[in-house]
């Protein structure tokens, strides 16, 4: 796994207590049986804060697994 | 600061392990999850969810307590920062969420989950927007008229008139936030100059507020205003997190609002401090007399570090005009420190303000334990205040009941810090609360006079005691529910009762509810005794029977079984029955019952029961005490 993935699966593991490697398989965080709309909030911050960047409300619709968040982060940090 | 925050979580993970096998005291937890960092809090949080503790029921209810949340948005988000509040005080905490945007359903609906049995505090959020929410959103800049005022008025009926029908099914403490206006006025710099005016609307609402919970018992305003000044509107809100998921607020703040229901979790669990215990050199004067002299130490107006001591000095103050006693904990010199405060004219507080004056060679540890027991409190009534970390991490090491305080090395903003502490509130401020202090020197004098006397009866009848029995009133409603919230060693049930409850109980017939003031030659003690009777089928039971720890030992405890056994005969009953309840704290009370005849009916949970048959039992009152009985 790319080491952003990799950050990121962390993130959302230790947010939702769900081990990383189940959420790295997960294709949609919403797979994620603990997921919710509280977690989304706190995994949104979390990242944010793991990556030192604030997402625009368009881009916090795009938080919707590891993938499309590491792609996210790509456009971001370019 | 990264170091420490990586520390707790570790020391965290090693306790929870450790805990289930027997449950942790509520100081060993209040140390470990007060934690001051909201990031802190949230890791631990969900260390402590994790851990099996977190779901258990074999806790006792002193130490569980449930929260409800009720109001517009989505308030689940703020359920995390509760029960980390709840934690940092050494709780277990639950809390329920109202159904979202159903505020006043939840209030009225009979079997809202908000004011089911169990529930201690109700925190509502209702902002001015949701309570008028046609108004903000088709035109704010019409709220700014008579017409608006009305309205916010109207809306604030809605509100209190739900909270009254909520108040008849539960006892539990309503907290209401303020409102704090978050925008800027749709007349711009014009609404300045106006009247009524679009901020004026919001300060209107907050009056009338603040006017209408006064009106319902055991109501209050939550200061969220306060709290959001100090952190900041900007770093509080985020615009984004209201699009997302309907909640205004960044949980950084939300933790940082929540730490606010502290006071009031402590204060209707009995767990409110009652004791500041101060040092003296670099504490309550800048300077160390023994080298300085009485004249050299920093105090008073000459200098801006005078001033800072001071200012202290009037914080103190504030602190003992609203009950909380003094004790002094120092190494010095006794015949010094009587010269400063007899030779100062600029010492604000007085030697005769403090309760307990404890100035020798001793370490600082005993001293502590003597104030205690002078006072006849616990331990885990002292706040100490040290200047010397040495002396602070001595007293958290080897009395970890204490709380101690973090004080810089700067004193400008010692005064500024006790004005914001919040471990002495209790949930009324009583008369007697006001002449506490005072109250308490006045002991000193008679514990003087005890040690003179050469025997305790010739003591007793010295003291010239009169007590003072008056049922349940409006009056002294509030001096009975602190007393039943804050008396912990003479009490024999240790039963928590809520203001409503017990206004519900002094209107009815099968209750009597009586209390006890007491004076004698060297002052009045105030209400210090409270008995709460049930009339039963065939006995009359004693639910709670409770004496102000000051008055101890002096005759009132005799007065009051005495009075409770009048009161059973009344009833036409032959038999008195109390329960004895062992906590921690009140083996003071044990033998009562069985030195006064009671005979044991058997013991379950824990819980004696003691029954007292009036047809044979010699009761009478003590001879060296006079009594009147209001009502008879």
């Amino acid at each position: 796994m790319a080491p952003t993935n990799e950050r990121i699966a962390k993130v959302v593991s230790e947010i939702i207590e769900v081990p990383a490697q189940e959420v790295a398989a997960a294709a949609q965080f919403t797979d994620l049986s603990r997921w919710d709309s509280l977690a989304h909030l706190n995994v949104v911050l979390g990242i944010e804060q793991e990556f030192g960047v604030q997402f625009d409300i368009e881009e916090l619709t795009q938080i919707t697994g590891v993938d499309a968040v590491a792609a996210l982060l790509a456009r971001k940090l370019q | 600061m990264k170091g420490e925050a990586d520390k707790a979580p570790m020391e965290l993970a090693a306790a929870l392990e450790r805990w289930p096998k027997a449950l942790p005291s509520r100081v060993a937890m209040a140390r470990l999850f007060d934690v001051a960092q909201p990031s802190l809090a949230a890791a631990m949080l969900r260390q402590w969810n994790a851990s099996g503790l977190a779901k258990s029921d074999q806790w006792p209810a002193h130490q569980r307590v449930h929260v409800g949340l009720g109001g517009f948005g989505t308030l689940h988000y703020l359920a995390g920062p509760v029960c980390s509040a709840i934690l940092a005080d050494g709780a277990v905490p639950q809390v329920t969420v109202g159904q979202y945007n159903q505020l006043f359903q939840d209030l009225s609906r009979p079997q809202s989950d908000l004011t089911a049995p169990g529930v201690e505090v109700v925190w509502i959020w209702a902002d001015l927007p949701d309570l008028l929410p046609s108004a903000f959103t088709q035109n704010p800049a019409a709220l700014a008229s008579e017409a608006g005022l009305k309205a916010a008025e109207e809306a604030l009926n809605l509100l209190t008139g739900a909270l009254h029908q909520a108040r008849g099914r539960t006892s539990a403490l309503f907290l209401v936030n303020d409102f704090i206006p978050r925008r800027r006025s749709p007349l711009g710099i014009t609404d300045g100059a106006r009247w009524p005016s679009f901020e004026g609307v919001y300060h209107f609402a907050n009056q009338m507020l603040a006017q209408k919970l006064s009106q319902i018992p055991s109501t209050y305003v939550y200061p969220l205003g306060h709290c959001l000044g100090r952190f900041g509107l900007g770093r509080a809100e985020d615009s984004r997190l209201r699009l997302l998921a309907d909640c205004p607020f960044r949980p950084e703040f939300l933790f940082e609002a929540a730490q606010g229901l502290r006071p009031y979790l402590r204060a209707i669990k009995g767990a409110s401090r009652k004791v500041l215990v101060l040092d003296l050199d670099n504490t309550l004067w800048g300077g160390v007399v023994g080298e300085d002299g009485w004249d050299g130490v920093r105090i008073g107006a000459a200098d801006p570090v005078s001033k800072a001591f001071t200012r202290f000095h009037h914080a103190v103050r504030e602190l003992y005009e609203r009950g909380v006693i003094l004790a002094i904990n120092s190494r010095n010199n006794p015949e010094d420190v009587r010269e400063i405060f007899q030779r100062r004219q600029d010492m604000v507080l007085k030697l005769t303000d403090f309760a307990s004056v404890q100035m020798n060679w001793q370490d600082k540890v005993s001293n502590c334990r003597a104030i205690a027991k002078e006072l006849n409190v616990g331990l885990d009534s002292l706040v100490f205040w040290d200047d010397n970390p040495a002396e602070r991490e001595l007293i958290r090491q080897a009395a970890p009941e204490v709380y101690v305080v973090e004080v810089s090395p700067d004193p400008s903003n010692w005064a500024d810090r006790l004005m914001e502490f919040d471990l002495f509130d209790g949930l009324k401020i009583t008369e007697e609360d006001r002449e506490r202090g005072k109250m308490y020197a006045e002991d000193r004098l008679r514990r003087e006079a005890a040690v003179v006397a050469t025997d305790w009866d010739s003591f007793l009848e010295h003291l010239q005691l009169h007590v003072r029995c008056v049922p349940a009133c409006d009056e002294n409603i509030p001096r009975i529910v602190s007393l039943l919230a804050r008396t912990n060693q003479f009490n024999l049930s240790t039963k928590r009762h809520s203001e409503p409850l017990i206004r519900q109980w002094a209107g009815q017939p099968e209750w009597r509810i009586l209390t006890y003031a007491a004076e004698d030659r060297f002052g009045s003690y105030g209400i210090v005794g409270v008995t709460i009777l049930r009339r039963d089928d065939s006995s009359t039971e004693i639910d709670s029977l409770l004496l102000s720890c000051r008055a101890m030992g002096k005759g009132v405890e005799e007065v009051m079984l005495w009075q409770a056994a009048q009161q059973a005969r009344a009833w036409g009953h032959r038999r008195l029955r109390g329960a004895y309840a062992p906590t921690r704290k009140n083996a003071p009370i044990k033998m009562f019952l069985p030195d006064h005849g009671f005979v044991s009916l058997g013991k379950e949970d824990g819980i004696v029961v003691y029954e007292l048959d009036l047809l044979t039992a010699n009761l009478p009152p003590p001879r060296h005490v006079r009594i009147a009985v209001q009502g008879q």
